[in-house]
């Protein structure tokens, strides 16, 4: 059938071809006074009803044209020479209409000028400074007026019928919106247009020449330009999600967020009352109803980014700050708000958060400490029952103050209100498993923290491009206190015989100031178009004040016997100036930046109990550079290196004796130097987008010199005592890779990755120094294929060997495989039903150590159904864990001290949602017409 | 003083040619014209996406590439011309029809165009693509050659401004817009916020060698090509079509 049809196609386009008369039109250009042929002028052919072009030529050296095959219907000749009056005529071609034009008879434009004196009134107008502005809502329109007709409308501005625009008398040669040249758009072609009511404001101005915007020099070239300014898109309305669950063995989960906006304010809070682990918005949620993280980072060229945001927010991690152990019941809630005014170049924002949780479970420690004659093994278990009570309270102010300047204010502020309770038996054994110590031990604490932190940036392009200033300045000041009672009651054995007891009785209280100030000014220097100076300078303080005070019980019973041995106070101030230059240079292919700072850092550390002090001083440096080569903008090589100095913490130094848990007592050290470490990493990555093909690789290597390590001492009581010591020759070395591709024909996306970890850890074990050489590699492959609106299915493995080697004992290793399966699918059903399910089963290899089984199997799943048109509401059935076997695991082998750590979690519930999505948008105000 | 001399003794020799060089202007048909690409980066960008906000930050709000049009009678090879250091600051950027070729025949209407899409090169031969060019009475001055507007639709919904002169007879112009009596020195799509504007005409002689036609690339026509990015891009919503003008102009 489709062949006979092509045919019959064919014939009769043959046949059109064959038979069908065509016009034809014929004729010369020549100039009206010298009547000299005029050669290469263009002649067009237009269609009348549309102006558009049909068939064009050019005039041959004689001047003459012709058009054959033509088609019948109604033309517009137009004939145009440079300089010379366009020739117009119409031509209405009949089937075989031969016309011969004749001579066409052109004239310079420069003498019908002569003949018309065109004369103009113009309007008088002030103008003050260099720019007229008008605001359009003050002038009367039609509705769906366009722009040309509002600006008819303007004092001093004509627009003649052909939509030439003449202000204050002269010509406008740009018409600019929103800085984009506009070009009007022709509503035969073009639907969406700009109409009148979408105008916020007109400004005329002189425009200089883009030379003198570039060089700053003025050459007086101007153009009249007019710039119109939009209205911004004007919306308001709200939307918001509704979350109640209930479940199974007392389980809840619900939510309510909500939003309203109107112009550029936006106004949100939210609520969260939950027993199942989430604590506050996640990071989806927090762009939509909070303060995103991205409107937190701050860039520019010297500085590159940084990161303004309120503090380290534990309210909310990207999950909420629950960290899985225990049992948490949460209520937690937040209000947002900001606005944007004057163009956008004033920001302000604020935000308010509180939770309270309340966390209880249990955590059983055990622990291989490796020593150089023997080995113990601790059990710990510890019961807790924790409450927190959290406000933070935060808000920036962001002020454009013109071009070239620019200020941010930000300020936060918080409290923190802790009760801890605890209860711990432990049990210490030696090697032939002879009971060594055995214990128990209460705490109960109660602590306050109050923060206040601020920052203040000024940042200024100077005139020069690429010149540019910037001053920081920050604060932070944070308070803590502390009041708490220790009760540990511990015996020592020997040959399984109790041979002594002691008993810690006390009433501890823990005062903690530091305030610290930074101020920095950076001054960057073009040195051409490519590369730039950048200088810095800054100084900056840290004061640190602890106060640890501890009183034993009293023959009279109250805690008045003041205990010197752990109690002191210490004052710790750091204060450093820091210097520096850097080069940067950015290309096509490659970015190269190196420099450093030099800081001048001295430390005044008084003992305020014994009333002595001491000052010392260090030259820190602050090296860094970074070269990155780019192939492509897909595929990239980067080398960096960064030289990091850490001072030592007001706990680390402080020289006093802590015995928060007396078998373990750490001691400060008052000697500590400043750690510097040196990082190199080597990046690549080559991502293809179209084949679905991605490299990911990287390797780093770590070195530290005067790494705040540890010395560590265990006595034949398995007491330990521990402090921390400056120790060379820590470094560590990580490589990985990633692979992916799609595999096309089953269209099955396939991700390879594999990981080397080495590091070499050094402490001080009873006075021996002890190297952990710690190596861990894995291998991992993730399968993933979806179909859109049909099904998405992943299947995930890993497998990591782990082997760790204490100096201190080479006959005692630990190594152990870990393996993870992670099957997970979503299918989307008929009448919107869906249909989840994800899978994890850890295998966790015995280490000798600990002969007991953590390998689980933790499998959730939902099904769900949507309603309505939009999917608004939605009606889930979850189960979490099926199996009823998750439980908390954490192992750690990067020492001589060996830990396992297994805690209660949340474990098998089911829960039944309702989840309401709910939106009410009031847009497009801008299309109502003006009254 | 001497220049000004000099110039004047120049200008009074030759002003009996200059003189009849207006009357019978001189019409270029071989040449270079430089044009300066201006995308407009804040255009693509949500208002309500924080990313894009900082964004906004962080780049400038337009960035500007040069190219170079080489034209002899109805041969035209477009091609990227000097670099802007500028662009290599633009963070985040993810150049799209930055490194396009494109050689045309205007007398068969035929092209060969090298695109480099995301990770391949590509290497298009195809017939030219035909603009029903709507020829209006406006006019401008583009670096000294007066133009005539023209509108256009192509690819069903992208609007095209574009102007022409009528002193150069080599009717090309910059990417594949073509099928005006004369060259094209400006276009403008206003609602993808791009232009192309001729910055600088040298009338110069052209060898043949300067009209390389490009050879490297996967080979490719329009079709193929449409159907092959259709294809790898079906998840990506709005960005698909974004991308697709880009590319496929």
């Amino acid at each position: 059938m489709r062949k006979i049809l092509f045919s019959l196609i064919l014939l009769q386009a043959i046949a059109s071809i064959s038979f069908a008369q065509k016009a034809t039109v014929d004729g010369s250009v020549t100039d009206t006074s010298s009547r000299e042929n005029l050669t290469n002028a263009i002649v067009s052919l237009l269609r009348s009803k549309d102006s558009i072009l049909y068939k064009f030529t050019r005039s041959s050296a004689q001047g003459k044209f012709s058009f054959h095959g033509l088609d019948s219907g109604k033309f517009i000749l137009l004939v145009t020479y440079p300089k010379y009056a366009d020739y117009i005529e119409q031509l209405n071609l009949t089937a075989n209409s031969v016309i011969d034009l004749g001579k066409v008879v052109m004239t310079l434009k420069a003498k019908l000028l002569q003949e018309v004196v065109v004369k103009q009134k113009i309007s008088a107008i002030k103008i003050k400074g260099d720019t007229t502005e008008f605001t359009a809502d003050s002038f009367h329109v039609q509705p769906n007026a366009t722009v040309e007709d509002l600006l008819k409308k303007l004092p001093g501005i004509q627009v003649d019928k052909d939509g030439k625009i003449t202000a204050q008398g002269e010509k406008v040669q740009k018409v600019l919106v929103d800085g984009e040249e506009f070009f009007g758009d022709d509503p035969t072609l073009v639907t969406q247009n700009l109409r009148a009511d979408m105008v916020d404001k007109v400004q005329v101005f002189d425009k200089k020449s883009d030379q003198a915007a570039f060089t700053g020099i003025d050459d007086g070239e101007k153009t009249k330009t007019i710039n119109i300014k939009l209205k911004d898109s004007k919306k308001n309305g709200y939307f918001g999600k509704v979350n109640a669950g209930g479940g199974t063995g007392g389980y809840y989960e619900n939510q309510l967020m909500y939003n309203y906006f109107k112009n550029k304010k936006k106004f949100s809070v939210y609520g969260i009352l939950s027993n199942t682990g989430k604590t506050g918005m996640n990071w989806e949620e927090r762009n939509k109803y909070g303060e995103s993280f991205a409107s937190n980072l701050d860039y520019d060229e010297a500085n590159g980014f940084s990161y303004s945001g309120g503090g380290n927010d534990e309210l909310e991690g990207w999950n909420g700050q629950y960290n899985g152990q225990g049992y948490p019941t949460v209520k937690s809630g937040g209000l947002h708000y900001n606005d944007k005014w004057n163009s956008d170049k004033q920001t302000v924002n604020g935000n308010y958060k509180i939770m309270q949780m309340n966390v209880n479970g249990e955590n059983n420690t055990n622990t291989q400490t490796i020593l150089p004659d023997t080995l113990y093994y601790n059990k710990k278990r510890e019961t807790f029952n924790n409450q927190i009570l959290r406000n933070r309270l935060n808000g920036s102010y962001e002020f454009q103050i013109d071009s070239t300047s620019s200020i941010k204010i930000s300020a936060d502020g918080g409290t923190d209100h802790k009760i801890t309770d605890s209860h711990f038996l432990s049990e210490a054994l030696a090697a032939d498993s002879a009971l060594v110590n055995s214990g128990k031990r209460d705490i109960a604490t109660t602590s306050d923290t109050r923060s206040i932190n601020s920052r203040i940036l000024w940042k200024k392009k100077l005139p020069k491009k690429g010149r540019t200033v910037s001053i920081s300045m920050s604060e932070n000041y944070q308070n803590s206190t502390s009041n708490g009672f220790l009760y540990a009651d511990n015996e020592f054995y020997k040959g399984g015989v109790p041979f002594q007891q002691q008993i810690t009785d006390q009433y501890k209280q823990h005062n903690n100031e530091n305030f610290a100030f930074d101020s920095k000014i950076t001054y960057s220097e073009p040195l051409s178009s490519i590369s730039s100076l950048i200088v810095n300078y800054g100084v900056n303080f840290d004061n640190n004040n602890s106060n640890r005070t501890s009183y034993n019980k009293s023959a009279s019973g109250k805690y008045t016997d003041y205990d010197s041995l752990y109690s002191n106070e210490y004052r710790f101030n750091v204060f450093t100036h820091k210097a520096g230059l850097a080069y940067n240079i950015v290309k096509k292919k490659i970015r190269f930046n190196a420099g450093s700072n030099i800081g001048f850092t001295n430390f005044t550390q008084t003992d305020l109990r014994v009333d002595t002090s001491a000052n010392r001083n260090f030259i820190n440096w602050f090296p860094r550079a970074s070269l990155t080569f780019s192939f492509n903008s897909m595929r990239r090589l980067s080398l960096d290196y960064n030289g990091q100095t850490t001072q030592p913490t007001i706990q680390q130094i402080q020289p006093t004796r802590t015995n928060d848990d007396p078998l373990n007592i750490s001691i400060g050290n008052p000697n500590l130097k400043p750690q510097f470490s040196n990082d190199f990493s080597l990046n690549f990555n080559d991502y293809k987008v179209l084949s679905e093909r991605n490299i990911y690789a990287s390797i780093s290597y770590n070195i530290v010199n005067n790494q705040i390590s540890s010395r560590n001492a265990v006595d034949s009581n398995g007491k330990r005592v521990y402090q921390s010591v400056n120790l060379n020759g820590n470094n560590s070395i990580n490589a990985w890779l990633y692979y992916g591709f799609k595999w096309k024909k089953p269209a099955i996306n396939i991700n390879l990755n594999g990981s080397i970890n080495h590091s070499n850890n050094s402490s001080i074990v009873n006075n021996i120094l002890n190297k952990t050489d710690n190596n861990s590699y894995t291998l991992g492959l993730q399968l993933y294929k979806s179909k859109e609106k049909k099904y998405e299915m992943q299947l995930g493995y890993n497998a990591t060997y782990t082997n760790s080697i204490s100096s201190v004992q080479t006959a005692v290793s630990t190594h152990y495989w870990t393996y993870n399966i992670q099957p997970s699918f979503d299918v989307y059903l008929p009448l919107k039903f869906q249909v989840h399910s994800d899978f994890d089963y850890a295998f966790r290899q015995k280490i000798s150590a600990f002969d007991f089984n953590t390998n689980a199997a933790i499998w959730n799943a939902w099904i769900g159904k949507k309603f309505f048109k939009k999917d608004d509401l939605l009606i889930k059935v979850s189960g979490f864990d099926l199996l009823n076997q998750n439980i908390g695991f954490m192992r750690n082998v990067q020492s001589n001290f060996i830990t396992q750590n297994t805690y209660s979690t949340i474990q098998r519930y089911f829960l039944f949602s309702i989840v309401w999505n709910f939106t009410k948008t009031g847009g497009a105000a801008a299309a109502t017409p003006i009254k | 003083m001497k220049p000004i001399l000099f110039i004047c003794f120049i200008f009074f020799t030759l002003s009996p040619f200059l003189k009849t060089a207006a009357q019978n202007t001189v019409f270029l048909s071989e040449g270079k014209i430089e044009f300066e690409k201006k995308m407009n980066l804040y255009s693509q960008m949500d208002e309500e996406n924080s990313w894009d906000e900082l964004r906004k930050k962080v780049q400038p709000k337009f960035k500007t590439s040069y190219f170079d049009l080489v034209f002899k009678n109805k041969k035209t090879l477009y091609m990227p011309g000097k670099e802007n250091p500028e662009n290599n600051k633009i963070m985040w950027d993810q150049p799209i029809a930055e490194d396009n070729v494109v050689y045309s025949e205007l007398d068969s209407s035929r092209s060969i165009s090298q695109k480099k899409i995301f990770e391949d090169l590509f290497l298009i031969a195809d017939s030219m693509r035909q603009i029903k060019w709507k020829i209006t009475d406006e006019t401008r001055n583009i670096v000294g050659f007066q133009c005539r507007r023209a509108n256009a639709i192509i690819m069903d919904s992208v609007y095209v401004v574009a102007f022409y002169t009528d002193e150069i007879v080599t009717n090309g112009g910059p990417e594949s817009f073509s099928g005006l009596p004369g060259m094209i020195l400006g276009v403008s799509l206003p609602h993808q916020h791009v232009t192309w504007f001729a910055t600088k005409v040298s009338a110069k002689e052209v060898g043949v060698q300067e009209l390389k036609v490009p050879v490297k690339g996967k080979k490719a026509n329009y079709k193929t090509l449409m159907v092959l990015l259709n294809d790898r891009m079906k998840e990506w919503g709005k960005y698909k079509q974004r991308y697709l003008e880009a590319v496929m102009l």
